[in-house]
């Protein structure tokens, strides 16, 4: 188990490194995309099935298709057009390194070690979704269609005459 | 739930009728849907859920919400200063009720995120639609703002579980450093919602980039909304830290909001600075009682009525002056000076005893300069408030005709009535 | 930990999974896990030397003869003088967009497959309420014509 966790935590380190340091966001975009991968195999190693296949899924599979969508329609993939202030990476390696810290003070535990329960595996998860989360479930197919017709209209610029027919 | 699933199949519904020519059955639709619901609010109790709670402060506001979305269904125009309202519009304003019903009766942590989410996400599109570069920056602003906000709950959440162990909204009362700084954190987060003084950078820009239309939503649904789950998020802390931290974020409201209204041009901006003061006088209740929800109305009617006059007059104008409006349109300048008012706080209208309300119970516990800010906030509000009367009275500088539909016109003077009734109702 | 248990629901008590509340550190569950994923971690190694063997041998196996009339991007007409990456329009983002949120959406169906058995109609009503929500969004979109790339009605 710590050589698993080795070489996944590695993986995450070095990669994440190369998010934040690589020239061009494409290069930032395909290192983020390992980095999720890893996070991936730590979920699993936590008994998260469900959280790690979404990860992959959702993550590294939809999202980062977005993200290099956006940045080809902006054209960000030149350097000069990118704002390095230091300014801006001093107040980022700040807040970085609070982070770190608050999540680091609540991980410290008094009372022995942590256990891992199977709460985390797709039969738990799906047991409880249909059962105590029913509402939410079906609350979040109406947030969805929300976000198709967001969507829709928001790129959809009305034509000169005003009307969409 | 029965409100909350008619709501929803209204907005399925309104969704789907895409022709220009159906949107007038569109509002119709969804103003009916919206009746039906607000009738169907005592029922709710019938089914319960889990991580639903009906309480009955629960079913007040979800009541409240709902009779606001009745009155913009109604008062809505059809075509605003640059765009023809359609039935996705519609759609959007029904979905995003759903997230504000679902934040009146919210028990666990899941429910209330769903609910944030499904108020937020439909106001960033409709922030846009003007399509202009200002309707855009304040989407994009609103959205970047909001989504961080939203990062900063979920961070709350995770802290106050770590330190509780459960996710249950009421729950047990945090004691320790890691639980309470996760609720300071979510409370931080629906101030952001609400537009408390430290975290009210985005109102001004917002309620002016966005469409009149919508940002009336905004002024009254959204900011209702956010406040019922407020209230109940706060219930979480101790009693004598809610109220140290409410009289912090309501003073800083009610000055700065105040100072900044002063300066005002424009009646859109006007009106977002002194509703960042109104939400200061509002969480000085502290409770999440019926006084609450009375303030809720007295503000948020005042707001609409006020904001759908600022609509009409922009439409023929293209500018965001009420100069005039007394010459031009009795009906609607006597409407405007009613709910400005109100909004003042002077006795025949409901703005008057929700503002005395919240001094009261600062003066019953006890808070003497919390009862001075207030009163110092209520005469500079005194003081911009009525100079957007003189100009209303003062002769036009333009010449422009506004048209009313009818049923807009006895909406509002219904909603007029409901407000002096409503303001006469606690001397008896 | 019972607590932690109880707060997501009291489903997973009687799970029967091998592993329930164990520590992390007993050897047991590293044999357990281990095993478990032994496939997915043969497949992800396949997938993973099939790049690369398949790179490796094309840049060893194939001829090598530079010059520079061939490394040049065109053989004839007009010298290259931009990036290769320009913008485009706007409707493939939405498509995009419309993915993303359509692949949320399948991940709710996992869970329900994995306990198909177990939810019985009272499930299969559930997801079908929520499914019924997802055609009216593809009803929506047709009917505002986001996935036609040809005509005056595209979106711009």
């Amino acid at each position: 188990m710590p050589v698993f966790f080795g070489i996944i935590a590695t993986t995450i380190i070095l990669s994440g490194l190369g998010v934040i340091l690589s020239k061009r966001p494409v290069y930032s975009i395909l290192s983020l995309i390992i980095c999720l991968y890893a996070m991936g195999a730590l979920y699993l190693t936590l008994h998260a099935e469900f959280l790690a296949i979404v990860h992959l899924i959702v993550y590294a599979g939809a999202i980062m298709v977005l993200f290099l969508f956006v940045i080809m329609l902006m054209n960000l993939d030149r350097p000069e057009h990118l704002n390095r202030s230091r300014l801006l990476q001093w107040s980022a390696l700040a807040v970085g390194i609070s982070l770190v810290l608050v999540i680091g003070s609540t991980l410290y535990t008094p009372s022995g070690p942590w256990v891992v329960a199977p709460m985390g595996s797709v039969h738990a998860i799906g047991r409880l979704l249909f059962s105590k989360f029913i509402v939410p479930f079906e609350l979040s197919a109406v947030l969805f269609l929300a976000a198709i017709v967001g969507v829709v209209i928001t790129a959809k610029v009305p034509h000169p005459e005003g009307d969409t027919e | 739930m029965i409100s909350l699933t008619i709501l929803s199949i209204a907005g399925i519904v309104v969704m789907l009728m895409h022709l220009p020519q159906w949107t007038s059955i569109a509002r119709w639709t969804a103003v009916i849907a919206t009746i039906i619901s607000l009738f169907s609010i005592r029922f709710d109790s019938i089914f319960t859920l889990p991580t639903i709670e009906i309480t009955r402060s629960g079913n007040l506001w979800a009541g409240l919400i709902l009779g606001l979305l009745a009155l913009i269904l109604l008062l809505i125009p059809n075509r605003n200063a640059t765009h023809p309202l359609k039935n996705d519009h519609i759609a959007l304003l029904l979905f995003a009720t759903v997230g504000a019903v679902l934040l009146t009766r919210f028990d666990h942590v899941v429910t209330l995120i769903l609910g944030l989410e499904m108020v937020s996400i439909p106001l960033y599109v409709l922030a846009a639609q003007t399509h202009s570069p200002r309707s855009h920056e304040a989407s994009l602003k609103y959205f970047i703002l909001g989504a961080f906000s939203s990062a900063i709950l979920t961070f709350g959440i995770a802290l106050w579980y770590r330190s509780t162990g459960v996710l249950t909204i009421p729950g047990p009362i945090a004691t320790d450093l890691i639980g309470r700084s996760g609720i300071v954190l979510m409370l931080a987060a629906m101030c952001f919602k609400v537009g408390l003084v430290p975290f009210h950078y985005w109102v001004p820009d917002v309620y002016e980039g966005t469409p009149t239309s919508f940002t009336a939503y905004m002024a009254s649904i959204a900011k209702v909304a956010a406040f019922a789950a407020l209230f109940k998020v706060a219930t979480l802390l101790p009693t004598s830290d809610w109220t140290s931290l409410a009289m912090g974020f309501g003073g800083a409201s009610i000055l700065l909001g105040s100072l900044a209204a002063i300066r005002q041009t424009s009646v859109k901006r006007m009106l977002a600075y002194s509703s960042i003061a109104q939400a200061g006088f509002w969480i000085l209740l502290l409770t999440g009682g019926q006084f609450s929800v009375y303030f809720g109305f007295a503000y948020a009617t005042a707001s609409i009525l006020l904001l759908w006059i600022v609509d009409l007059v922009e439409s023929s104008t293209r500018s965001h002056t009420l100069t005039g409006l007394m010459q031009k349109n009795q009906v609607l300048g006597a409407i405007a000076i009613m709910a400005l008012v109100s909004l003042t706080g002077i006795p025949p209208f409901s703005g008057f005893y929700a503002k005395y309300s919240s001094l009261f119970v600062m003066m019953d516990r006890g808070y003497f300069w919390a009862v001075g800010i207030g009163l110092l906030g209520s005469a500079m509000g005194a003081y911009y408030y009525l100079k957007n009367i003189a100009h209303i009275v003062a002769p036009p500088e333009t010449d422009y005709k506004i048209d009313v539909p009818v049923t807009s016109v006895i909406a509002s003077v219904l909603a007029v009535g409901v407000m002096i009734l409503f303001g006469l109702a606690p001397l008896f | 930990m019972a607590e932690l248990v109880d707060a997501l629901g009291s489903g997973s008590s009687e799970s029967n999974l091998v592993w329930v509340r164990v520590p992390l550190s007993a050897p047991t569950i590293i044999i357990k896990m281990s095993t478990l994923y032994l496939p997915i971690g043969i497949v992800f190694l396949v997938a993973l030397s099939f790049v690369l063997i398949s790179l490796l041998a094309s840049h060893f196996l194939g001829p090598h003869r530079n010059s520079l009339v061939k490394d040049a991007p065109f053989e004839c007409g007009i010298e290259s003088k931009d990036s290769a990456r320009v913008r485009f329009s706007i409707k493939y983002f939405l498509i995009a967009i419309l993915f993303v949120l359509f692949d949320v959406e399948v991940v709710f169906f996992y869970p329900w497959a994995v306990n198909f058995q177990e939810l019985g109609l009272r499930g299969l009503l559930e997801i079908a309420s929520f499914m019924g929500c997802v055609l009216v969004g593809l009803i929506y979109i047709n009917q505002n014509k986001v996935l036609n790339f040809e005509g005056r009605n595209v979106p711009r």
